[in-house]
């Protein structure tokens, strides 16, 4: 797992700007949606392209907030990237960069029915959650979404983010979300990238500019309130 | 923060040659679809008395204006990206108004007015007539509702972009992140980018080069864009 660490001077910037630490100070269970970045084989598995061994030790804490989401009455979507073989022409920003091997095996591996396009097994899916495919980084790109419009559907104003990797596919799915005005957070513990830098600079940059950064624990316990509430 | 040498790490640049099979991948650029995009270089991120003063945003002036000169000259265009405040930018981006104090919401709204003076450019800043202007609702000029650059850039056939301004993590990296995404060919000026803090502002540079697109030095686009214009496809061909 990541040493992360919001830094105590961003803390300190926060409560300047808006007078305290967390902006999200309690969840609405109803309205709140996990989002699960493109935790798939190719950035999972030993030996795949884009393996990132992080990613495998969030899977407990991805899972302990599914259920208590779930719990709470949110919906839990679990984003799958699509790279199809026409990915090549329409994203061919992205692969032109790079050497012709390394776009076939990213078309290869991550089209359907690809060695690395499937949820990594250990992730407990379950038959009420959403399953939404992307084709770029981020989730809301080319708009309209996919995701999006399952937020609409299910009128969800409140997305937590976790996933692979933070700097990339979480983090811009996540700046992308709170512009399109969802009250956005991303989760410390329940994103993985290939170091601790990249991560904590992308947890850093996001707390400060576009959305509120906590624990599993934490937020685990803000969703169980809405259990709490309703028990009562 | 006009400093004179890369910041790119060393062992980001292994990365990328080993992905790519070089360290830049935009070095040839077609005159008719190139555009400089200079994102938010007003008095309000700029001036020493405005609420979101960055310090190291003046130092970049000349290199934007180096920049925008020669983009100019090579026949590309010079887009200045401009944030706004209205009813329609408060209405709808709650997620990003509730996490400010009263004082700082109202500071935003009378200086980003588009009479107030934060929203003015600033006057170092070599701006021309015929250079289109954009106004824009959020961090990223490209996410769905934030601007009309999408249009410009359509109507005008520009698919590779220059980004430059300020901040470079904040609207810079969004904007480009974006921009990417939608298959513009995206490059950001390290030298010519400005954020709050030196930190910030290379983590944000070093991300965007492993992911996002090229970055590289004020000088090496000038130089690119000085010489003999390729096209685009004899730029693929000969890669």
């Amino acid at each position: 797992m990541h040493n992360a660490i919001i830094k105590p001077e961003h803390v300190q910037t926060m409560i300047r700007r808006g007078g305290k630490e967390h902006s999200v100070e309690s969840l609405n269970g109803k309205s709140t949606a996990l989002v699960v970045v493109d935790m798939q084989i190719y950035f999972m598995g030993e030996g795949q392209p884009s393996e990132c061994p992080i990613a495998r030790e969030i899977v407990p804490n991805v899972n302990l907030l599914a259920d208590a989401t779930r719990r709470a009455g949110g919906i839990v979507i679990w984003i799958q990237t699509h790279s199809g073989p026409e990915s090549k022409d329409f994203w061919s920003a992205y692969y032109d960069r790079m050497t012709p091997e390394n776009g076939e095996k990213r078309v290869t591996g991550m089209s359907p029915g690809g060695s690395g396009f499937d949820l990594w097994p250990e992730l407990d899916v379950r038959n009420e959650d959403k399953v939404v495919p992307k084709t770029r980084y981020s989730a809301f790109i080319p708009a309209p979404s996919k995701l999006d419009a399952v937020l609409k559907e299910n009128e969800i104003d409140t997305l937590l983010i976790t996933g692979v990797s933070t700097c990339t596919c979480c983090e811009s799915t996540a700046r992308d979300g709170m512009m399109l005005n969802y009250r956005t957070m991303m989760i410390s513990d329940g994103c993985a990238a290939p170091d601790d830098d990249l991560h904590n600079n992308s947890i850093n940059q996001f707390y400060l500019q576009f959305g509120d950064v906590q624990s599993t624990e934490e937020v685990v316990a803000l969703l169980n309130q809405n259990v709490a509430a309703a028990a009562e | 923060m006009s400093q004179n040498k890369s910041c790119l790490l060393k062992e980001n640049i292994e990365k990328i040659i080993n992905r790519d099979g070089r360290p830049h991948s935009l070095t040839g650029f077609e005159p008719k679809a190139t555009a400089l995009i200079v994102i938010d270089m007003q008095n309000f991120y700029i001036a020493k008395d405005q609420l979101s003063y960055c310090e190291y945003a003046e130092a970049i002036v000349p290199n934007i204006n180096k920049l925008a000169n020669s983009m100019r000259h090579f026949g590309g265009k010079v887009i200045w990206v401009r944030n706004v405040t209205n009813a329609e930018a408060f209405k709808g981006w709650g997620a990003h108004y509730d996490r400010m104090t009263r004082e700082r919401i109202s500071t935003r709204k009378k200086e980003l007015a588009k009479d107030g003076n934060g929203f003015k450019l600033w006057e170092g800043l070599d701006v021309r007539k015929d250079d289109p202007k954009v106004n824009k609702i959020r961090y990223s000029a490209f996410i769905p509702g934030a601007s009309n650059i999408e249009k410009i850039l359509g109507e005008n056939g520009l698919n590779t972009l220059v980004f430059c301004g300020v901040a470079t993590n904040v609207c810079v990296e969004s904007s480009a992140r974006d921009a990417m995404m939608l298959n513009y060919r995206t490059l950001v000026v390290e030298d010519a980018c400005a954020a709050g803090t030196i930190a910030g502002h290379e983590a944000a540079l070093n991300a965007l080069y492993l992911n996002f697109g090229d970055v590289q030095m004020t000088d090496q686009v000038l130089k690119a864009l000085s010489s003999k214009p390729e096209s685009i496809n004899e730029v693929a061909a000969a890669e």
